[in-house]
């Protein structure tokens, strides 16, 4: 994990004695996060655990009870949406697509933010369009209708629709819960490429502790609503502290080919479950 | 541009065409059809009288085929293309707006209120009227407005507004002014079968005085649409991803609803509760031109004008010399081509 640290002088987010609540349940308590430029950051923990809603408080979609979230050192609930759209861009959990936009007018939602009321799109939201669409290999989906995507080329373009925002954030909440391990490495893949290429500040909640562990430079272990451990994958993905936090047993092993930590389950260790 | 993309501008271009004319066709039937057929010469010629008095002065002949064409027939044609497009536009933003196929124009309690109104005005005989318009476009105007403010309000929570509580609100506080409604039409001495007409829906004998009230109403909420259209497609992808592309969620929702309303009641309050419009053409121009709301808008105000002018042509035509109530042809025109494209193509929503 040699990897040029960011410079923690210029942190991209911060959250500063971050508490949060849905109608009276406390979820997040006194979280302190600071994540610099360029940084490749997963999220991880339990169910419940503050995962998504420590996203939705970075977006700016979720007030915070007390406590903020500073983007670029401006308070983030003082932004306004279209200039908060245009520095981050969020990936959610869910996509609905019960209207059959095509790929296209999919992604270029993403210009939005971009764009005046009544004002037809640019040469330049052309181009950041078609760019999101190639980096994230959808271009010969272009034409295809929304509703007629697998799932893993419709996360794809959700991503796409993120990066023609040209944000400088990107915040997703568990972009791979659903897909296929051939799709989760594609994705996996895409954030790390977007993140070393364009130095993309990437934030990433997952359940999937050894996608984290390889793709990602940094790791923050939530665990009811506090950050249980915050460092690079061999400071987090530890034994003792994942079974502290997930209340399970579980084995971490060095991966031989990357020396990053894994995990390994095995149904003996859980037999006492039965 | 693909192939694809520009194929698809094509057939929205091409659907638009096609409505223009149909409306236009539907347009001179309306002219030419009643109880006193108007051969399409005679209509031209009087037309163009009455062209060259609006522009240049000249003096109108005063024959009865000018009385028929141009004070009766025309302005009814006018209000049918209004109340039309003021449905269809508001059902579908109302569609959009709560992701619900079945939403209409009506949905806020729209309907109900006009009716209380118009029952109110009908039944106790009341007697205003302000620069000309009579007690029952304006009753039934305030109660639509009245009770969709009465909706909104309820369903305020914590400065926001959830569409899941709006509806359900406008449910159960129309069932309620429904039920006050009717106690007034029961306990009432008036003669039913007015009311229950008005409550179907007709343009029957109205005048120039209504599409100058409906007209401007019509124009002031399709410019809000339109303006609108494309906070309204990313409205569709849900609250949080239209916050987190960029997109004021409240303050959109709050002028998105507004419009409707205001297209809903105007329409309401000249041609009375003309059901199916509002429902049946936003769905019948998604699929005809796909969901992108800046072509679907325009779209489906064509249409809806084209159903409603379509009508009323044959509410005159069917038991002439009387004539239908116009929901009763809307719905029996419309259910059926909806119910045809909805087996014929893959919809856009998901089952």
């Amino acid at each position: 994990m040699s990897q040029p640290q960011p410079d923690p002088e210029a942190p991209v987010l911060r959250a500063e004695g971050l508490y949060a609540a849905y109608d009276g349940t406390q979820v997040l308590c006194d979280v302190n996060l600071s994540v610099g430029v360029g940084a490749m950051l997963g999220i991880i923990g339990p169910n419940g655990s503050g995962k998504s809603t420590l996203l939705r408080c970075f977006a700016g979609t979720l007030k915070p009870t007390a406590g903020r979230v500073l983007l670029f050192d401006t308070d983030v609930a003082t932004i306004p949406v279209r200039q908060r759209a245009r520095l981050v861009a969020v990936v959610p959990q869910h996509t609905t697509t019960s209207f059959a936009f095509t790929v296209w007018d999919t992604v270029a939602m993403g210009r939005h933010a971009h764009l005046g009321l009544m004002q037809a799109l640019t040469e330049r939201d052309i181009r950041a369009v078609s760019s999101a669409l190639e980096q994230t290999d959808c271009i010969h989906l272009a034409d295809r209708l929304i509703t007629e995507l697998s799932g893993g080329e419709l996360q794809r373009v959700i991503i796409a629709r993120a990066l023609a925002q040209e944000p400088q954030v990107l915040l997703l909440d568990e972009p791979t819960s659903h897909l296929d391990i051939n799709h989760q490495l594609d994705i996996a893949a895409l954030l790390g490429a977007l993140n070393a290429d364009r130095r993309l500040t990437v934030l990433w909640v997952t359940h999937d502790l050894n996608l984290a562990s390889e793709f990602c430079e940094r790791i923050v272990l939530l665990s009811n609503g506090h950050v249980a451990a915050d460092g690079d994958p061999l400071e987090v993905i530890t034994q003792r502290q994942l079974a502290a936090v997930y209340n399970t047993e579980l084995t971490v092993m060095t991966n031989p080919l990357s020396g990053r930590p894994q995990v390994v389950i095995t149904a003996s260790k859980n037999e006492a479950r039965r | 541009m693909s192939n694809n993309l520009r194929k698809q501008r094509y057939r929205q271009t091409a659907v638009l065409l096609a409505l223009v004319i149909v409306l236009a066709v539907g347009c001179d039937l309306a002219l030419i059809i009643g109880p006193s057929h108007q051969p399409l010469a005679v209509v031209s010629r009087v037309l163009g009288d009455g062209l060259r008095h609006l522009l240049l002065g000249e003096p109108l002949p005063q024959t009865s085929a000018h009385t028929i064409v141009l004070d009766i027939r025309l302005p009814r044609l006018f209000l049918a293309c209004i109340v039309g497009a003021c449905l269809a536009l508001a059902g579908a933003i109302m569609q959009a707006l709560f992701q619900n196929p079945m939403a209409d124009p009506y949905i806020l309690g729209i309907s109900s209120g006009a009716a209380l109104g118009a029952v109110v005005a009908m039944m106790l005989g009341i007697q205003v009227a302000i620069a000309g318009l009579t007690a029952v476009p304006l009753l039934s105007f305030s109660g639509a407005l009245l009770i969709t403010a009465l909706v909104y309000i309820l369903s305020q929570r914590g400065g926001h507004i959830h569409t899941a509580t709006l509806l359900l609100t406008g449910i159960a506080l129309g069932s309620l002014v429904s039920a006050i409604t009717s106690f007034i039409m029961l306990t009432g001495e008036e003669d039913l079968q007015v009311v229950i007409s008005w409550l179907l829906g007709s343009i029957s004998g109205r005048r120039w005085l209504h599409v100058y009230v409906a007209a401007p109403q019509l124009l002031a909420g399709g410019v809000v649409a339109l303006v609108m259209a494309r906070p309204l497609n990313v409205l569709l992808l849900g609250d949080e991803t239209a916050m987190n592309l960029g997109v004021n969620v409240h303050s959109s929702k709050r002028i998105l609803l507004a419009a409707a309303s205001l297209l809903a009641a105007a329409a309401v309050s000249v041609s009375g509760i003309i059901g199916f419009v509002g429902l049946i053409i936003p769905h019948i121009a998604r699929l005809l031109v796909g969901p992108d709301h800046r072509v679907l808008l325009p779209t489906s105000a064509l249409a809806g004008a084209v159903l409603v002018v379509l009508a009323d042509v044959l509410a005159r035509v069917v038991i002439a010399p009387a004539e239908l109530p116009i929901g009763i042809i809307t719905a029996i025109l419309g259910c059926p081509f909806f119910l045809y494209l909805l087996h014929r193509q893959s919809y856009g929503h998901t089952p």
